[in-house]
């Protein structure tokens, strides 16, 4: 009796996990991004990483950004108890021009998509 | 046989009520002592070397701005669905903890100069720099 009420629990219980992967945009190559430094040209930048993600105006200067989005959830649905946990990183590359736009004058980048985690919500 | 029955009746409610406890954390904050190390005058450059990059860039006057977000939310929801049809149902939701959007802001001169170093929630920060600045681009909690 234990046991088929146990098994009953179960299989009501387990279809109630789930994890999920959710991304927006291409994944970025380190490598690309490391190929550019203070003196690229913009064609270069293009050529290495593709056409960004989005650009921004700073005058006569402009800014361009590469960004890719990880969202991994994960929940656990038991009876009428439910937990989720949806954690979402980043990797993003800003490349800032100089006048006129041709040439890279600084760049910032980092890499944390591949951080984004399935977890319980009482994890740290 | 009248466990199974229990059993089934406690669960079957689990179709229309729940009690979910949820947590949503988007991006993390930058390391409290490196942005307590940048001072004014310091080069964008810097900056980018210790922060990486930010969030959002736009254009402040003759300067620009740079930001960086996170949110860490823990919510205990409580949820009645209530069927109403073949086609349609009706919820309510009650949630009893919430937690705002904070960030990081660093104002630059034309210079690549910081001038400025804001922390905080985003939500305040932004409604102030809406007033210096015509365009800022506002960012709605859970958007990139």
């Amino acid at each position: 009796m234990k046991a088929s009420l146990l098994s009953l629990a179960l299989l009501l219980i387990l279809p109630g996990c789930f994890t999920t992967r959710k991304t927006i945009n291409q994944q970025l190559s380190s490598e690309a991004a490391a190929q550019v430094a203070p003196g690229t040209s913009a064609a270069d930048v293009v050529e290495l990483l593709g056409a960004p993600t989005d650009i921004v105006q700073l005058g006569h200067r402009s800014a361009y950004l590469y960004e890719f989005q990880q969202t991994k959830m994960t929940g656990l649905l038991a009876g009428v108890v439910g937990f989720m946990n949806s954690d979402t990183r980043s990797d993003r590359v800003w490349i800032f021009l100089g006048p006129g736009g041709d040439t890279v004058t600084h760049v910032g980048s980092s890499f944390d998509a591949d951080k984004a985690e399935n977890r319980m919500p009482w994890t740290e | 046989m009248k466990r199974a029955a229990l059993l089934i009746f406690l669960l079957l409610p689990s179709s229309c009520i729940s009690v979910v406890w949820e947590r949503d954390r988007w991006h993390r904050p930058p390391v409290t002592e490196t942005v307590n190390a940048l001072q004014e005058g310091v080069d964008l450059e810097s900056c980018l070397d210790a922060l990486g990059a930010p969030l959002r860039v736009w254009q402040v006057g003759s300067g620009y701005a740079l930001s960086w977000a996170w949110y860490d939310s823990k919510e205990l929801s409580y949820r009645l669905t209530v069927p109403l049809g073949q086609s349609a149902s009706t919820s309510l939701r009650y949630t009893n903890v919430g937690q705002d959007t904070e960030g990081l802001l660093l104002f630059f001169d034309d210079k690549d100069k910081l001038v400025l170093v804001e922390r905080g929630f985003l939500k305040d920060m932004m409604s102030e720099e809406e007033e210096r600045s015509p365009a800022p681009p506002m960012q709605k909690k859970g958007e990139a």
